[in-house]
């Protein structure tokens, strides 16, 4: 595979002025709804979906992925400035940051944040270009049986890495699935779980669903707290860094990247936990542990680039084996679809435009978001004034129009609010929605790999662990379910602090 | 008093100017609705298919779409549904509403599935037919670094070890499934079938050597020309004319050819209108040079049929292969 000249290609397709035009409108709804709390780039997505019906594949995926790496930068504003986050994978940097804001230090901490995100983006999309190809290569290897340890073992990570006990998180996932079986059967066609209802014969909708729990679900808990928000009114002086500044994050940012990629690739990591994780390492690897939440930089520059290193890495599935790392991810894999491309391991080799242009786009796009975060940062603080009163009406209006454009059935919209109560209720009892999400968008896909995992075998279950690829996933996904009986163990896993929703 | 006023002013402007802001944006991103209009087609259409994008079905209908769409004036967008060998796209497509603005693919599949399964559907009587375009041509495959040179090898090796060739296809009750369960009953051969999503799917599977062989439409294509898969044997009642060493099964003995069709539907009870309006439109459509490049790469040979030959069609297809897989014993509950 010649990079050179792929790299060349991508830049031709992503420089073309209406790529460019989309990947600016992509990253800038992307800083919006990082900005704006109750409105994360999975809602977005989904809202915004059917507006790229009309536009060329390449231009859709562009301006998609800008909304999601472009949500990543917009949230550490929220969280520095008013101490909310503005998006679920920026609730850590509210830890560190705000209080640095609050000693004067605004400036430095949304700078840091602007370039470690900018440092581990462009990296994180180095290691996609990397490591894509070759994994595509390889992904031939990837059977039914391999794909169905695979989703497992991103199942049991994700619930493994869930705030609060496991079994909350394993009971999450398993009604994720039985939400994802209701429908017609995959293989056969006959209905299953439908009750009749026309609309329920295509399965529970994603979108409605996703905007239920993470949009819906938002508005009303925020409504109830009725949050005193107060935007820090402090002049920003300098967006620049010290030297100092530098000095003690770049290790922190190095160390955010590599984290995030890695978790980012996993299919149930991502960028919220990637978060929490490099959080906790700067801790650790710090010499001085009790200065954290009181305005360490390093707690600022870590995970805001884990975040954003998990936005690159987050495509590598997507992309190579067609199984979405996250619920953003298997949005977007529906966008493909609709503009008839298939993930998977052709991909590269059969739509290399499609592919590069969309990668290299996001260089683009992150150099525009360093601008659009540094000089224009006033912009997005104004948003921030706009008062909840005002804000979340608007978000549910949004979200109402957006469940009910997806086909003109009102269903839908019931299906929505349905998981907007739902998703409500979750949080109140400290359910987490994600693997519920996670668990209903690859539900319908692990069965079908089970099923013809089962074919090949002529019913031995024995073929997932016979298979060296699938026995080693399913030795990973084994380990992290024993893990907390062990009773020793079990008190590490409580390192990672209160992880809040939306992927 | 002066200045807390307009100190007021001031965060006031900033408040609404960011309320602009936000509006602006998503004004900008969120589609439009389609004012009601008395001429259709007023608004965009969705085009089902039930075979996943990237298949020799999906590749062929897009040209078409696109075209079609440029004639109708409003955007016809093609929605993918995989899954049953195109069943449960076409079930889904029953429960639409007859107003024109979602159609989609009746395949072969989709026809001979409810004569082999229980499906919520019958392909004769609960559609609006619009009008067929093409037909499929299919092909047995194995991987070129396989022991089986010749059809006859391939089968030989199969009759020997009962349940070690597993083969897949693009779902249960397709064509090319249907003529894999005849090859064993003709030649009391016991063999594993593994479906897929679709083609493009069962086709990598192939490639990474999890299956032994696919029954397949064009989708291996390429592969067989670039030496990576062997094309053993076709189901048509003529050689392919990109292929002509593979024989055919008619050639090898058997009196076995895969039925095979790709129409257009809607649900039932599509105003005439409608119906003449979208034939008409898809029926030039089949003019356009993409189409048929795209037909001619695929290997998807067009075959024209207006709505009054399709129901026909249709009726005496459901008899035809009804009655054959009745009396091969194949329908199963």
């Amino acid at each position: 595979m010649d990079y050179i000249q792929s790299i060349i290609l991508g830049f031709q397709v992503a420089l073309q002025w209406d790529n460019l035009l989309f990947c600016f409108i992509g990253v800038l709804i992307g800083t919006l709804v990082g900005v704006l709390p109750g409105l994360g780039p999975t809602a977005a997505i989904s809202l915004l979906l059917p507006t790229t019906f009309h536009v060329t594949p390449v231009s859709a995926i562009i301006m998609l992925a800008g909304i999601y790496y472009g949500a990543m930068y917009g949230g550490s504003t929220t969280s520095i400035l008013v101490n909310i986050p503005g998006e679920a994978a920026s609730v850590v940097t509210c830890l560190d940051g705000y209080q640095m804001a609050r000693k004067g230090r605004a400036g430095p901490a949304l700078g840091i944040s602007a370039f470690a995100s900018f440092i581990a983006g462009t990296m994180g999309v180095i290691g996609l270009m990397l490591i894509a190809p070759p994994l595509a290569e390889m992904a031939l290897k990837f059977g039914p049986p391999e794909y169905f340890s695979l989703m497992i073992m991103g199942l049991t990570i994700l619930t493994f890495l869930a705030s609060g006990p496991m079994w909350k998180a394993l009971l999450m996932a398993a009604f994720g699935l039985f939400l994802g079986s209701i429908g017609l059967d995959s293989m056969t066609a006959s209905a299953r779980f439908t009750m009749d209802i026309v609309e329920l014969s295509d399965g529970i909708g994603m979108v409605p669903a996703v905007m239920g729990l993470f949009g819906i679900a938002e508005v009303l808990l925020n409504v109830e707290h009725s949050i005193k928000r107060s935007v820090f009114e402090t002049k920003i002086l300098s967006l620049l860094p010290t030297l100092q500044d530098w000095k003690d994050s770049i290790w922190a940012i190095f160390r955010g990247t590599f984290i995030g990629f890695f978790l980012g690739v996993l299919p149930g990591g991502g960028a919220v936990i990637s978060s929490f994780v490099s959080y906790a390492v700067e801790k650790k690897v710090s010499g001085s542990p009790e200065k954290f939440g009181t305005g360490m930089i390093q707690g600022v520059a870590g995970p805001e680039a884990a975040n954003n290193a998990a936005t690159g890495g987050a495509f590598i599935p997507l992309l190579t084996l067609g199984i979405p790392a996250n619920s953003v991810m298997a949005i977007l894999l529906g966008a493909m679809m609709i503009h008839g491309m298939q993930p998977g391991p052709m991909l590269i080799q059969e739509q290399p435009g499609l592919f590069w242009g969309a990668v290299t786009s996001m260089y683009i796009g992150n150099a525009m978001l360093l601008i659009l975060n540094l000089p224009l940062i006033g912009l997005w603080v104004r948003i921030l004034k706009v008062p909840y009163p005002i804000l979340f009406p608007l978000i549910l209006l949004f979200c109402l129009i957006g469940a009910y454009s997806l086909n003109n059935s009102v269903i839908e919209v019931l299906i929505m609010v349905g998981f907007g109560l739902l998703g409500y209720l979750f949080k109140k009892f400290e359910y987490e929605a994600t693997p519920l999400i996670l668990a209903l968008v690859l539900g319908p896909m692990l069965e079908a790999a089970l099923r013809r995992s089962l074919l090949l075998s002529a019913g031995s279950p024995l073929i997932f662990v016979t298979r060296p690829i699938s026995g080693v996933l399913m030795l990973i996904s084994f380990i992290l379910l024993a893990y907390p009986l062990v009773p020793w163990l079990r008190r590490k896993r409580e390192i990672l602090p209160q992880v809040s929703d939306d992927e | 008093m002066k200045i807390a006023t307009r100190q007021w002013l001031r965060m006031e402007m900033g408040m609404v100017g960011g309320v602009c802001f936000f509006l602006l944006v998503f004004m900008l991103a969120l589609p439009g609705f389609a004012q009601a209009q008395e001429k259709y087609p007023a608004k965009s259409i969705n085009f089902v298919i039930g075979y996943p994008a990237g298949g020799t079905t999906d590749i062929c209908a897009r040209p078409l779409v696109n075209a079609a769409s440029k004639i109708l004036g409003q955007p016809v967008i093609v929605v993918n549904k995989p899954g049953g060998g195109s069943a449960v796209a076409v079930a889904l497509l029953k429960t639409e509403k007859p107003d024109g603005y979602t159609i989609g693919i009746l395949p072969s599949g989709a026809v001979l599935s409810q004569h082999m399964r229980k499906v919520p559907y019958d392909s004769a009587q609960d559609f609006t037919p619009i009008m067929q375009y093409a037909v499929y041509l299919y092909g047995l495959v194995v991987q070129s670094d396989s022991p089986w040179k010749t059809f006859k090898e391939f089968i030989d090796y199969a009759k020997a070890n009962p349940g070690k060739i597993r083969y897949a296809t693009a779902g249960a009750g397709t064509p090319q499934h249907l003529v894999m369960e005849r090859l064993a009953i003709e030649d009391k051969i016991k063999w594993t079938h593994v479906p897929f999503d679709g083609g493009g799917p069962a086709t990598t599977a192939l490639l990474g050597g999890h299956v032994e062989a696919i029954s397949q439409t064009t989708e291996w294509k390429k592969h067989v020309e670039s030496g990576r898969l062997r094309l053993l044997a076709v189901y048509g009642e003529k050689r392919m004319i990109d292929f002509p060493n593979a024989p055919t099964l008619l050639e090898l003995g058997y009196k076995i050819t895969a039925p095979s069709l790709i129409s257009i539907i809607g649900p039932k009870g599509l105003p005439p209108q409608v119906v003449d309006t979208l034939h008409g439109a898809f029926k030039k459509a089949m003019d356009d040079p993409d189409f048929i490049k795209a037909g001619n790469q695929m290997d998807q040979p067009l075959l024209y049929r207006g709505p009054q030959d399709l129901e026909k069609h249709l009726v005496q297809m459901n008899q035809e292969v009804g009655t054959l897989i009745q009396n091969l014993g194949l329908r199963k509950e």
